[in-house]
């Protein structure tokens, strides 16, 4: 038997395509080591190859035992673990719907379960797609995004007032949501750059910027606040996995920024900002002023609560309505402080999943974006219990899997889609995938 | 050299492999030469154990791998993990145990006769 006919009786055995590549060329070499003793052992070429190939062993045994270690797999504890949070989120809509009555919680269930069907299929999709796509078309999807950033500060719809909304076919898509899908794209972008030294960390810094400087300058300052903290995270992980190694002050520069946002959010505040928003930021500690309204009452709400059940003080303070995004104050004031630490332990079982899930992929490409996209959920949660803690000031904020809304839910469970699509691949694709615009994506690449 | 059972041999071998990976990272060709000559040929490790056998073992947390150039080869390494080092732990006190079980049935056996 040749090289040839072995590798290839090999890979046979192996159904899934995309680990084949990877599979002969560590056998390849192993074969080429091999016979490079034999001739040094003073056997001629070809025999040398022919029993290099034969000390192998049968391929076709070995083909079997690689194909059960190289399918693509289903994350299961993620599904289920989605499928309980969309179930008690879901749930919790249906309560919220009929305990507060339609004066204060103008919401509709049957549309939120046809959101998060249309979600929850929308992450079936994602998972079953192959993600290197992302670090074929990152740069493609992430202009794409930031030129509907540009259309929606001229031709947006405005609601509440507020711009970053867009009329599509009928329906109404938020910017404020769809725009965390930029940081999957950030993730495929920040892999072209990888051992790019200081051009690529500068590249990555500039693609970095600009959604977080439109997004604040279109939409809303704490939403630009969460992009740049998940992004610039994201950034500083890989770099701590040495990606911009070249670069000796990547590291320290990185976290400098980040150690300087609160600063230069007080700073533009205090020279620029609005007065409202300089009432909101000192509302946490000054309970006196007009715009310590809402915090106030969530304060009353969460101090009153009982350990366990209704709370009858929470429900005088909710005559004056509570607002649609404060999921966690409701269920402290509504269930007790029992229930309300159950929901918090299991959003921290959920983040706890999805950091380990990516920290540990192999797969580069995999690893940006995974880190990204856990990032993403993961900061959006700790930011919305904050607010619901009354711990930071009433900001604009979204609960994954909890709160109402179209675009959010199906930006959640995308995201979601992408981590299972990454945990999916993870023995099938090599370690750094070659990206290249051809039918066969992934090839083994040399560091 | 003595031929040893394969049965005997196949339980062990993740554990012989780990061990190797525990002082420094190797790639496969490397792991085959070195465990032969340390057991002194009794081990002859066949590439098409070795490799499946060290992908479910890198899929399974205990290794990772990774590309390295050396001269102008490109390879492919393996290196221990944390929880690797811990499994290894865990195997051979269970080998131990095992081994002491065996060689006692066996003197025991020997003094009755």
């Amino acid at each position: 038997m040749d090289i040839e006919q072995y590798l290839k009786t090999v890979t046979e055995q192996i159904r899934c395509d995309k680990a084949k590549d990877m599979v002969a060329r560590e056998l390849m070499d192993h074969i080429n080591d091999q016979k490079e003793v034999y001739i040094e052992e003073g056997i001629v070429e070809e025999e040398a190859y022919k029993k290099a190939v034969n000390e192998m062993g049968d391929p076709v045994e070995v083909g079997i035992a690689l194909d059960r270690i190289h399918r693509p797999k289903m994350d299961v504890t993620m599904l289920i673990l989605v499928l309980i949070l969309s179930l008690v989120g879901t749930t919790l809509q249906y309560l919220m719907i009929t305990n507060m009555g339609n004066g204060f919680y103008q919401y509709n269930l049957h549309t939120q379960i046809i959101y998060v069907i249309v979600g929850f299929l929308t992450m079936m999709l994602f998972c079953f797609i192959d993600y290197t796509s992302i670090g074929l078309y990152g740069k493609l999807g992430a202009v794409a995004m930031i030129l509907l950033l540009l259309v929606s500060a001229t031709n947006g719809v405005l609601i509440d007032g507020q711009k970053g909304y867009l009329r599509f076919l009928g329906t109404t898509i938020s910017l404020h949501q769809l725009v965390f899908l930029y940081v999957p794209l950030f993730g495929g972008i920040l892999y072209s750059y990888k051992n790019k030294g200081k051009i690529g960390f500068f590249k990555s810094c500039l693609w970095l910027g600009i959604p977080v400087l439109l997004t604040f300058k279109i939409l809303e300052l704490s939403l630009s606040i969460s992009l740049f903290l998940i992004m610039s995270l994201q950034m500083l992980f890989v770099t701590k996995r040495g990606w911009f190694s070249e670069f000796k002050k990547a590291k320290a520069l990185i976290i400098t920024i980040i150690m300087g946002l609160p600063i230069a959010i007080i700073t533009y505040l205090a020279f620029y900002g609005a007065t409202y928003q300089k009432a909101r930021l000192l509302s946490v500690i000054n309970t006196k002023s007009e715009f310590s309204y809402l915090l106030n009452l969530l304060r009353k709400l969460l101090f009153s609560s009982n350990l366990i059940g209704k709370s009858t003080k929470g429900i005088e303070a909710s005559v004056y309505g509570l607002p649609s995004d404060y999921i966690v104050t409701y269920i402290f004031s509504y269930y007790g402080i029992v229930a309300a630490i159950i929901l918090l332990s299991v959003l921290g079982v959920f983040i706890y999943k999805v950091i380990i899930n990516s920290t540990r992929q192999k797969n580069q490409l995999g690893l940006a974006i995974g880190i990204g996209c856990s990032l993403a959920l993961t900061i959006q949660i700790i930011l919305y219990v904050l607010v619901n803690l009354t711990i930071l000031p009433t900001i604009a904020v979204y609960l994954p899997l909890f709160s109402y809304g179209g675009t959010g839910t199906i930006v959640t469970y995308a995201l979601i889609g992408i981590l299972m699509s990454i945990y999916r691949y993870q023995n099938v694709l090599a370690r750094n995938p070659i990206i290249v615009r051809k039918r066969n994506v992934s090839k083994e690449s040399s560091i | 050299m003595m031929a040893i059972d394969k049965a005997l041999l196949s339980g062990s071998t993740s554990m012989l492999v780990l061990k190797l990976l525990e002082e420094k990272d190797l790639y496969g060709y490397e792991m085959i030469e070195s465990l032969r000559t340390r057991s002194n040929n009794v081990f002859e490790l066949k590439a098409g154990t070795l490799y499946p056998l060290l992908h479910s073992l890198e899929d399974k947390g205990f290794l990772i791998s990774y590309e390295k150039e050396i001269s102008g080869k490109s390879r492919k390494y393996y290196s221990i993990t944390k929880s690797g080092i811990k499994h290894l732990k865990q195997k051979k006190e269970e080998w131990n145990a095992y081994s002491k079980a065996v060689v006692g049935v066996l003197s025991c056996v020997m003094e009755g006769m």
